[in-house]
Order: structure tokens, then C-alpha cells, then sequence
């Protein structure tokens, strides 16, 4: 299963060094989303640790839609043909592998976006450093779930408008939990009861992924 | 041990039956031929017995595994399948493509060299997929098999996309493989002259 996981894992990752979908198209995307709805919100005027959290989630789960859903298009059209089913791989191992591979990929993102997030609303480095754990399993908590939807909206002779139409409804409460955590980072504030709710959804989600992706291959 | 045995087997798609009632029982192990028309349902037959589609009703066996969901993945398991597409990520090299099938599949990596020079690829070893030819895909395909060595070997138009040389590739791959006790089902709409045939079926309207 190790050798399964580690496989999909280089896989994913010498891909994306060749192919620079991360560098040349989901990066920009989430840069200039965080800078078109930062100017959206006028965020000079306003209170900026009452948007900035938020704004920079709702800019995290985009990107996590366009890249789940730009790995899944790829895949539909060669990973996922009946040749590769016949490879009869592991589904918790597919899973888990695509998971740690595309979480990785996203923290990277994050990172940038973080950063800019903290030039544009004024957030200190030392409340960003703060916030970085719950970012991360919000993260983690983002991936676990969408690679679980990217398979089932790209089961054959489903639309592509699937994900996020199944995926958002459930990324709320995450969104949530990471938004209250960033804002008390930033606001110097207590919010650690949030902090169960992203670990339970992790060992949920991530449960859930683990028994249910290689079924989805089966519908 | 009987290869497989399907009796009135129905299998639809979109609710439209791809399959109606077709019967066919493979005794033993050898090479057999599916014969019929664009849209026949030859490449339907081929699913079902890798155990890629469930049937709606009917009976049938592969391998000795009923077609249920968890007889379908040991089918699969022991199954070889070379398509119109192939298992391989654009993006990566043929030996990398490789030997990521072969990790994830549990394949001796040593099997590699040797497919290779069998499918005249070893020149290409470190060119990405995405620059083959077709039939190069195709030998890439093939190579993959070799190095997998299925006990039932599925193989859809394998000769389509193919040179003279790239057929008679086929017709030795497919003749090492049942010398090596395999079975082999090719499809074919071609008037495809194989060195050894044990069994064949013309499917016509899904029957």
C-alpha cells in the first residue's frame, strides 16, 4: 500500500513539474482573485480583520475547486480510461496517495496567497505564523473532501459544474472553522473550540475517503 | 478449468443493451477472435469479460469468478486489457509509465527491458507519451502486458494504428502468450489472419 501511495505521489508531482499547471495557471488564478476581491471589498475602509479571513478562504476553496477539478478533467482522459482501471490499483491507496499529493500542491498555493493576504490587509507576520496550523489542516480538511467529490463528478456522463455544486455545501463548515481560527490569529482572540471541529472533519473526511474511493471507481 | 462462460448475458448502457442475450463459453486456454461490425458489441463483449462492466442479467463467469463486484476486481486483477487508449500519463515517459504500473501492479521493473526490445521501444524509453504515434502508443500498450503477463489477455482492434511490422508484432505477442498458457481475445472488424486461432464468434446486434 506504501509503495502504492508513494508511486501516485511522484506521479502527481513529476507531472505538474512538467506540465507547471500549479506555477503558470492555479497561482495566478488565486493571486488575482485575492487582489480583485480585496479591491471588491474596499478593504481600506473597512474593519480589515472582518474581511480578510474570509476573503482569503473563499479565495483557498476556488482554488482547490479549479485544481481538483483540473486534475480529475486529466485524469478522465487517461488515468481513468479502462486501461488504467484494469490496473486494479488500491482505492484507500489512490486516495490517500492524490490526497497528500494535491494537499501539498495547495500549500504551496496557500503560502503565496497567505502572504499576499497579509500585505494587502495589514495581517503581522507573527498572527499569520500563529494562524499556519489551522491553515494547514483546513487545507488537508479541503483536499481530503474534494478528491472525494473530483471522483464522483468524474464518473462518466457527469457534467463538470458536479463538483462544485457537491463540493461547497460540505467545504462550509471547514471554511468556517478556518475562518473563525484565522481571524482570532489576527485579532489576538481565543478561538480553540474551532479547532475540534477541523481535526474531527479530517478523521471523518478522511475515514470516509479511505473506504469509499475505490467503490466510486465501481458505480 | 473453463476460461469463461456466459450465458444470455444483457448489458446495457444508457439504458440501451449493448449486449442481448449473448451466449459464449471459452474451454480452454488458446487464442479466439471477435468478429462483427462497427457497433456490434464486440468491444462490449471484451468489458465484460475484463470484468470492467457489470451485466444486467444472465449468467457469467471469468476466471472462475462469478461477474459480481468483487469477482469483477479479481477479474481485473488477473486480466490484460489494450484498448484504443491506453494506461499511460501523457506527461510521463514510457519508462516512467512503466514503472509506475509495474509498482502499483506489483510487477517485477525487471520485466521492462526485455518488453521494450519485444515492441522495438527501447529507443523510446525516455520519450514522453505524448509524443508517440499511435501505433507507438499502441507497442507501448503491448509492452505493458508483456511485462504483466495476464493469464487472460484482452486485446480490442489490436492491430488498428499498426504497420505491417507493428501486426506481426501482435501476431507473435499473442502466440508467445498462449505458448505461455494464456488465453488471448482479440477483436477484430479486419479480415485479421492470426498464425493460431482455437475459437471464434461473430457478434451481430449484440448477440
Amino acid at each position: 500500500m506504501w509503495s502504492t501511495i508513494a508511486a501516485i505521489i511522484r506521479v502527481q508531482w513529476r507531472v505538474e513539474m512538467r506540465q507547471r499547471v500549479l506555477l503558470w495557471q492555479v497561482a495566478p488564478f488565486a493571486v488575482m482573485a485575492l487582489v480583485i476581491t480585496g479591491l471588491a471589498a474596499n478593504a481600506r475602509s473597512v474593519t480589515r480583520t472582518d474581511v480578510g479571513p474570509g476573503l482569503v478562504y473563499v479565495v483557498l476553496v476556488f482554488t482547490t475547486l479549479l485544481l481538483i477539478g483540473r486534475l480529475f478533467s486529466a485524469e478522465s482522459s487517461s488515468l481513468s480510461s479502462p486501461s488504467f482501471t484494469m490496473l486494479a490499483i488500491d482505492g484507500s491507496a489512490a486516495y490517500l496517495g492524490t490526497v497528500i499529493a494535491l494537499a501539498v500542491e495547495l500549500l504551496v498555493v496557500t503560502g503565496v496567497v497567505v502572504a499576499i493576504s497579509g500585505l494587502l490587509f495589514h495581517f503581522s507576520a507573527l498572527s499569520l505564523l500563529v494562524a499556519a496550523p489551522s491553515i494547514v489542516v483546513t487545507i488537508i480538511d479541503l483536499t481530503t473532501l474534494g478528491v472525494l467529490f473530483g471522483a464522483l463528478a468524474a464518473r462518466p456522463g457527469q457534467s463538470a459544474a458536479l463538483l462544485p455544486l457537491i463540493a461547497l455545501p460540505s467545504f462550509t463548515p471547514v471554511i468556517i472553522a478556518g475562518e473563525r481560527l484565522l481571524t482570532a490569529a489576527v485579532t489576538h482572540h481565543g478561538a480553540g473550540q474551532w479547532w475540534g471541529l477541523l481535526i474531527l472533519m479530517s478523521a471523518v473526511y478522511g475515514g470516509i475517503g479511505v473506504l469509499l474511493y475505490g467503490v466510486i471507481g465501481e458505480l | 478449468m473453463t476460461v469463461a462462460r456466459l450465458t444470455d448475458v444483457v448489458v446495457t448502457r444508457d439504458a440501451f443493451p449493448v449486449l442481448a442475450g449473448l451466449s459464449w463459453t471459452i474451454e480452454h486456454p488458446g487464442a479466439y477472435v471477435v468478429r462483427g461490425g462497427n457497433g456490434s458489441g464486440k468491444t462490449s463483449l471484451l468489458r465484460v469479460l475484463a470484468g470492467l462492466d457489470a451485466i444486467a442479467s444472465g449468467d457469467a463467469q471469468v476466471l472462475g469468478h462469478p461477474l459480481n463486484a468483487t469477482g469483477r476486481r479479481e477479474v481485473r486483477r488477473r486480466s490484460g486489457w489494450l484498448g484504443h487508449d491506453a494506461p499511460f500519463h501523457d506527461a510521463l515517459t514510457v519508462a516512467e509509465n512503466l514503472s509506475f504500473a509495474s509498482t502499483v501492479t506489483r510487477v517485477p521493473r525487471e520485466r521492462m527491458a526485455d518488453a521494450l526490445d519485444q515492441v522495438e521501444l527501447t529507443s523510446r524509453s525516455a520519450t514522453v507519451a505524448s509524443r508517440l504515434s499511435a501505433g507507438q502508443r499502441r507497442r507501448l500498450g503491448i509492452a505493458w502486458l508483456i511485462m504483466r503477463r495476464p493469464e487472460l489477455w484482452l486485446l480490442d482492434e489490436p492491430h488498428a494504428a499498426l504497420d505491417d511490422a507493428g501486426r506481426q508484432l501482435v501476431d507473435d505477442v499473442v502466440a508467445r502468450a498462449v505458448a505461455g498458457g494464456a488465453t488471448v481475445v482479440l477483436t477484430t472488424h479486419q479480415d485479421v489472419v492470426l498464425s493460431r486461432v482455437d475459437g471464434e464468434i461473430v457478434v451481430r446486434g449484440g448477440r
